[in-house]
């Protein structure tokens, strides 16, 4: 505080801040305050200007003030406030400003002056996390979830739809594919080998085609169970001859050889084939 | 083919030629009754007695007397009655007055053909005379044995209904027969044929188309029919279901009280070989095994008394086991 007598009263000014140690971006309040005791008002004083300082900028300021007569002496009292932002870190001093009035005594200008201040202006805090620029990154990850779970189901329900095709074929392509592994056996003339397969493959089709349990029965039980099943008399008639060439090649110890086996592996082939007409 | 099965299959084709002159024979006085006509041939050729069982008027008596008309051969019919005596089939001992001597007088069990009608009219000890001949193809009369002609073929009926006063047949005896035949009634248009055929006043004969020697041969070819291994299991394993069901996973053990017996694979052998040589055939498939199966089993398993309860015969339960084992 720097307080002046002269003749015709006495002035007080001082000043503070509301804090010494501050960090870059935190607002600071600078008050200053002037009083009068004698015969004159504050209206004396001109509003003062505040000290530039790098470090601070200034964003506003206020002033306030009062005054009253006691026994016959004016007390007046005078208070700005200048707020500020810290800009820039570091140590500095806060210089009030300078208060000027007029000096009744010399009819002059006069001032007072307050003592700075030191201050501290640590630098800024760093920035908190800004989540919102993880959005991209986010968006990013959920985009390519999705794609992946897709891709995933899309590869699974291939590969299911696949296996389903490998285990739950057609009767028609399991026989095809068991036909083309007799053709081997048709040529190296193992007819017992070849007439049991292909009694398998026959009972493994119709048994489909009739929905009825073919395997371990002679050929006219078959074409019995054929014939129940409303399989054409054509039809049946021709699997039961297939069948019983294949149980005289079996249990009769061989077959006509090649041509044989052939023209039973061609009728056989024939029942694979869609029907064609209108 | 192998060239062995070749050779067998090319003495059936010419041996069995006679099978169609004799069925085509039998037609002439038999109307329908294929099935009945068929197993009487197969036991001609297996050389196995049958059993035929049905009611009065179908024919039975009548197929085994033209069977024996159209093969020239002896044949003799013995209606067996409550009072009749061991001698009065296989013969005894007669004693001459003349000359002082005995001299054999053999019974009528010494043909060819026997047809022992209504075989359970009899008492035990005549049908067992008449089994023991059957099994040991001879007979002894007065400490004198005597061989039976050949061939040789006893064709015994039995009525199923009427059992008041008869004598039925011990199953060990029962077991000498190679088939059991259950006769049907014909069908509507076989009856039809049967009255017009049997009301025109002169009711057809048949002439002698087979020799006992043809028989013979045809015999012996049968007995050379080749029989897979594969077939032979399954008769086997068809045997032995009978007797352990439950190791061929068959819930039919309770109701069985004695299974086959070891005569039923044998017969199943030789009556699906000549059914296999009926059809011109020098190999058995498993189709023979089956078609022929009833009729050699039905009177081999001996079913429970829980399954008389329930009303199984054991025609149903061979009909399971069949159902069961699968054919190779």
């Amino acid at each position: 505080m720097t307080h002046v007598t002269v003749a015709r009263g006495a002035i007080s000014v001082s000043s503070d801040l509301s804090a010494t140690s501050l960090r870059v971006t935190d607002t600071l309040v600078l008050r200053v305050s002037a009083r009068w005791e004698g015969e004159e008002t504050l209206y004396r004083f001109a509003t003062p200007r505040p000290v530039e300082n790098p470090s601070l900028q200034l964003t506003g300021q206020t002033v306030g003030g009062s005054q009253r007569l006691e026994n016959g002496v004016f007390i007046s009292q005078k208070t700005w406030h200048f707020a500020f932002i810290c800009v820039q870190s570091g140590t500095t001093e806060v210089v009030p400003p300078v208060i000027a009035y007029t000096n009744n005594e010399t009819g002059a200008a006069d001032s007072a002056i307050i003592s700075p201040i030191s201050l501290t202006i640590a630098p800024a805090p760093p920035p908190p996390f800004d989540y919102t620029r993880l959005w991209p990154y986010v968006l990013g990850l959920v985009v390519v979830s999705i794609g992946a779970y897709a891709g995933m189901m899309i590869v699974r329900r291939r590969r299911r739809a696949a296996l389903h095709r490998k285990l739950h074929k057609t009767p028609e392509e399991q026989a095809a594919e068991l036909l083309e592994a007799l053709k081997p056996l048709k040529r190296e003339d193992k007819s017992e080998q070849f007439y049991g397969d292909l009694e398998k493959v026959i009972q493994g089709l119709w048994e489909a085609r009739a929905g009825r349990r073919l395997a371990g029965k002679t050929p006219t039980e078959v074409a019995q169970v054929l014939l129940e099943a409303g399989v054409s008399e054509a039809e049946y008639a021709t699997v039961r001859e297939v069948l019983v060439q294949c149980h005289h090649a079996r249990f009769g110890g061989g077959s006509g050889g090649y041509d044989a086996m052939d023209k039973s592996y061609q009728i056989v082939s024939a029942w694979l084939k869609p029907p064609t007409g209108s | 083919m192998h060239p062995e099965i070749e050779a067998i299959q090319q003495r059936v084709q010419t041996e069995s030629e006679f099978c169609r002159k004799l069925v085509d024979e039998i037609g002439k006085v038999i109307v329908g009754q294929t099935y009945l006509i068929e197993r009487l041939l197969i036991g001609l050729l297996a050389d196995g007695h049958l059993l035929l069982e049905g009611v009065p008027g179908l024919a039975k008596t009548m197929s085994v007397r033209t069977l024996a008309d159209a093969v020239q051969a002896k044949f003799q019919r013995l209606q067996f009655t409550p009072d009749l005596l061991p001698a009065d089939i296989i013969g005894t001992v007669i004693y001459n007055m003349q000359n002082g001597t005995f001299s054999t007088k053999k019974g009528p069990i010494f043909a060819n053909i026997i047809l022992a009608d209504e075989i359970n009219r009899a008492p035990a000890k005549v049908q067992s005379a008449l089994l023991e001949a059957m099994q040991e193809r001879q007979v002894t009369i007065s400490e004198q044995t005597h061989k039976l002609p050949v061939p040789f073929l006893v064709l015994a009926t039995q009525n199923p209904i009427e059992q008041e006063g008869t004598y039925p047949l011990p199953e060990a005896q029962v077991d000498r027969f190679m088939l059991k035949i259950k006769v049907d009634y014909p069908n509507k248009a076989e009856e039809r044929r049967i009255m017009d055929r049997m009301t025109v006043g002169a009711v057809p004969t048949v002439q002698p188309v087979v020799s006992p020697e043809d028989i013979l041969r045809a015999r012996k070819v049968v007995t050379e029919i080749y029989i897979d291994d594969k077939v032979k299991d399954y008769i086997v394993d068809i045997v032995f279901a009978s007797r352990r069901p439950e190791a061929y996973g068959l819930d039919v053990k309770q109701l069985i009280l004695y299974g086959a017996s070891p005569r039923a694979s044998i017969y199943l052998n030789l009556a699906a070989k000549a059914h296999a040589f009926l059809r011109g055939r020098g190999f058995v498939t498993p189709e023979d095994v089956k078609s022929i199966g009833l009729d050699v089993l039905r009177h081999r398993i001996i079913v429970s008394y829980e399954a008389e309860a329930e009303e199984i015969t054991s025609e149903d339960i061979i009909k399971k086991i069949f159902d069961h084992i699968e054919v190779p």
